[in-house]
């Protein structure tokens, strides 16, 4: 008897051990956010109000404005006009907050005084930096170490730069999705439809690009009204400063020159009509003449793979000649692009974003370890050499018709 | 023979083997890839964790030739048998407390991991605490039982590796192993020294071989216990270095972890895939303390026989603990694995070496 009740005194008092977590965080009290945008801030006040505040406290050149998309889940459900959580009226199903401060923990935090969710970072989908922060020296770096340090968020979100503040890409209103976010997520993973946007590059290739003694790029986004797009890409020099913007089409040649096509189309002209090629696979690969080192000659072999999509000249299209015809427009227009980009990246930017610096470290290593340091800095082998292009198309269908008019027409 | 119960059944070789294999594979696996990659700078580590593996195989199978040479004599048995009583006594209490570090290191490391990617608010203090009661308890019971929980376990965190292996692989950039061969010999050894602690916990064959039905198999079950963590070890450090580059893999403090994190399931319903991968990491983590415990607990009977297992458990736990609780940050921790690492090199591979060189000059051999 006495046994048990020891027995039962014990199961009571550890029951009250289950009682105690210390992390239970109920699932409504999550704030989820899903991106996230940093701008540099526009005016001077919340600067000064802080000085005034503290004028002891350490001050820091930078300051940042950052911009969190939370999710608001009453407003995804759908159709539940007013039904679906009285307490939003608008129904939208995101909620923005911004906020300013000069470290990126403490924006995080300060957040915390005025929401009721927390934010939790596990599944940001998007992270926007705008220009003017990856601009100035070091500031990609300093607005991404907090994302990387904290064991709360994840390698995987997307990076883009905004051409223009980062803040109103979340404040679109697309018509097709519910949050802003998720919309330049989804965007971002159209590359196989158009060639104009880089692949994406995800936090964790953006930490390694940091890290690595070459230049990069990472996709540019731009904030309309209802919409953004994405295309483009800015240019970030091996001192992880960024220099400047590639256009669209100057970022299609530079996917040519890096082999990161997997689907797009290319114009051409022949006869003076308008023909177009889907591209539906590439081939890329680098010859090196390492002979002068004052002067290396790289020749980069691209050869492209696709169907006629469209075509304004009238031709027996099923003809050899005229396929091969066909597909030296494609190949004359491929090369004109990548021939502009590297005129951009080699000769005005004069940054490695072909990554032959990465191809010479691959291939000809005893080499590189002589020349790392003359790359892109000290002797600047990188501007002195040589790059030429050999395109060469495979044209391997025509479509499902062969013309649309009659030859005698026209 | 049927009616022998659990607690009298003797360990296979295969069994031994993943003894071996759930012992070796702990806390090491996360932070390897990084000591790694920061000493060879590039993709050829692979080629530190073969050297490593196969000294480790080496000192492994003296280990073993040394135990197969006593059976069923407990490792104060046999060293008391080849040196003397007093130099067992010390070699044995040295080995005790070797086992005992170990079980706080690895007790500190769940903390220490758990606080920061699980439970933000939850003092280490705590989760330590909960986490030793739960190797606390399945030492007590019986030896064999917990030793079957090796075979229950291995088997889900290979596959559970696999399956975190398999997603990393559209992450993979061939551009990031390039290029090959590209280390030199000294970095490549310096490399193998840090894979090396990543390689302790085979030392366990000098006190389980007691248990084997035929000792003479030990040492195949250490070839069989050391393949399984070399193989993991090799693509686990191709992966980080395939996804992450050797410049990131040196600068994460968990590699191993981060790869389990950057891992996206297409179709995105299931996101967050590190929770399973912490999941069983922890079951390696608990078997490979519970097997460090237990032969505290045993070489500590060995000595002094009078004392029950139950008691030993008590008496060792606070100071587990305490000992536990020493490092004051990150840094103090890795070092203080550092050392006990080292000290493990003197007292459970080079000493029981030099009994074995001295059972062989001397010819002893058991007297059964």
């Amino acid at each position: 008897m006495n046994r048990r009740l020891i027995f039962c005194s014990i199961c009571l008092l550890l029951s009250t051990l289950l009682a105690g977590c210390w992390d239970q965080v109920q699932i409504e009290e999550r704030g989820f956010v899903v991106g996230v945008a940093i701008d540099k801030p526009r005016t001077k006040e919340a600067e000064q109000q802080a000085k005034q505040e503290a004028p002891d406290k350490p001050q820091v050149k930078e300051r940042f404005l950052v911009t969190h998309q939370f999710v608001v889940p009453g407003g995804l459900i759908s159709g539940g006009q007013g039904s679906g959580g009285g307490q939003n009226t608008a129904n939208e199903a995101y909620h923005n907050l911004i906020s300013e401060g000069d470290s990126l923990f403490e924006i995080s935090r300060e957040l915390a005084t005025r929401t009721s969710r927390t934010p939790f970072y596990q599944h940001m989908k998007i992270l926007i930096v705008s220009e003017d922060v990856a601009r100035t020296k070091n500031g990609l770096a300093r607005a991404l170490d907090f994302y990387l340090r904290d064991p709360d968020s994840i390698r995987s979100s997307k990076v883009f730069i905004s051409n223009g503040p980062a803040k109103e890409v979340l404040e679109v209103k697309p018509k097709t999705e519910k949050l802003p976010a998720i919309y330049v997520n989804s965007i971002g993973e159209n590359v196989n439809k158009n060639s104009r946007m880089l692949p994406e590059v995800r936090l964790g290739d953006v930490h390694e690009e940091l890290l690595s003694p070459y230049s990069f790029v990472v996709p540019r986004v731009r904030p309309e009204e209802q919409e953004v797009k994405l295309a483009g890409a800015a240019v970030f020099t091996h001192d992880n400063q960024m220099i400047g913007f590639l256009g669209e089409e100057e970022t299609e040649g530079l996917n040519f020159l890096t082999g990161k096509v997997s689907g797009g189309m290319v114009k051409g002209k022949f006869k003076n009509n308008l023909v177009s090629m889907n591209i539906q696979g590439i081939k890329h690969s680098i010859k090196a003449d390492l002979r002068d080192r004052q002067h290396m000659k790289f020749t980069i072999e691209i050869e492209c793979e696709g169907t006629l999509a469209e075509s304004y000249a009238i031709m027996d299209s099923l003809n050899n000649t005229a396929m091969e015809k066909l597909e030296k427009v494609f190949a004359e227009e491929i090369e004109r692009m990548s021939n502009d980009t590297i005129r951009k990246v080699h000769k005005q930017m004069k940054v490695d974003v072909i990554k032959l610096g990465s191809y010479l470290k691959q291939h000809h290593f005893s080499l590189w370890k002589k020349i790392r340091q003359d790359w892109e800095t000290g002797q600047r082998l990188y501007e002195k050499s040589e790059i030429t292009i050999q395109t060469k198309v495979y044209l391997r269908n025509i479509g499902a018709i062969n013309r649309i008019e009659r030859q005698n027409n026209r | 023979m049927s009616a022998q119960t659990l607690a009298e059944k003797m360990i296979s070789k295969n069994h031994m083997g993943i003894n071996i294999a759930s012992v070796t594979i702990g806390v090491g696996i996360l932070t390897f890839p990084r000591s790694l990659a920061k000493a060879t700078g590039a993709f050829d580590g692979w080629i530190s964790v073969v050297i490593s593996g196969l000294c480790a195989c080496l000192i492994g199978w003296l280990l073993a030739k040394l135990a197969a040479r006593f059976p069923r004599k407990t490792f104060f048995e046999y060293s008391s048998i080849i040196a003397s009583k007093p130099i067992a006594y010390i070699l044995t209490f040295l080995v005790c407390i070797y086992t005992m570090l170990f079980v706080s290191f690895e007790i500190r490391a769940i903390g220490n991991i758990a606080k920061q990617y699980l439970f933000y608010n939850t003092p280490v203090e705590m989760i330590t605490l909960s986490f030793l009661l739960i190797v606390q308890y399945s030492v007590v019971g019986s030896r064999i039982a917990m030793l079957r929980l090796n075979l229950l376990f291995l088997p889900v965190v290979l596959v559970v590796m696999f399956i975190v292996l398999l997603f990393t692989t559209q992450l993979f950039e061939i551009e990031n192993i390039r290029p090959f061969f590209s280390s030199d010999w000294r970095s490549l050894l310096a490399g193998s020294k840090d894979v090396g602690l990543s390689y302790s916990g085979f030392e366990i064959i000098l006190f389980y071989t007691m248990l084997m039905k035929n000792p003479q198999e030990g040492t195949r079950a250490v070839t069989l216990g050391l393949s399984i963590p070399f193989l993991l070890y090799m693509t686990i450090y191709m992966f980080v270095i395939g996804v992450f580059s050797a410049d990131v893999a040196t600068n994460l403090t968990y590699p191993t972890i981060e790869l389990a994190k950057e891992v996206e399931i297409p179709g995105g319903f299931f996101e967050r895939v590190e929770s399973i991968f912490f999941t069983i990491w922890i079951m390696t983590i608990f078997n490979t303390c519970a097997m460090w415990l237990d032969i505290t607990v045993l070489n500590l009977s060995s000595m002094f026989f009078n004392v029950h297992k139950t008691v030993w458990v008590l008496i060792l736990s606070p100071v587990i603990y305490f000992v536990a609780m020493l490092p004051q940050n990150l840094v103090d921790f890795f070092t203080f694995a550092d050392s006990v690492t080292y000290f493990g090199i003197a007292v459970v591979y080079l000493c029981p070496i030099l009994l074995l060189i001295i059972a062989i000059l001397r010819g002893v051999k058991s007297n059964e």
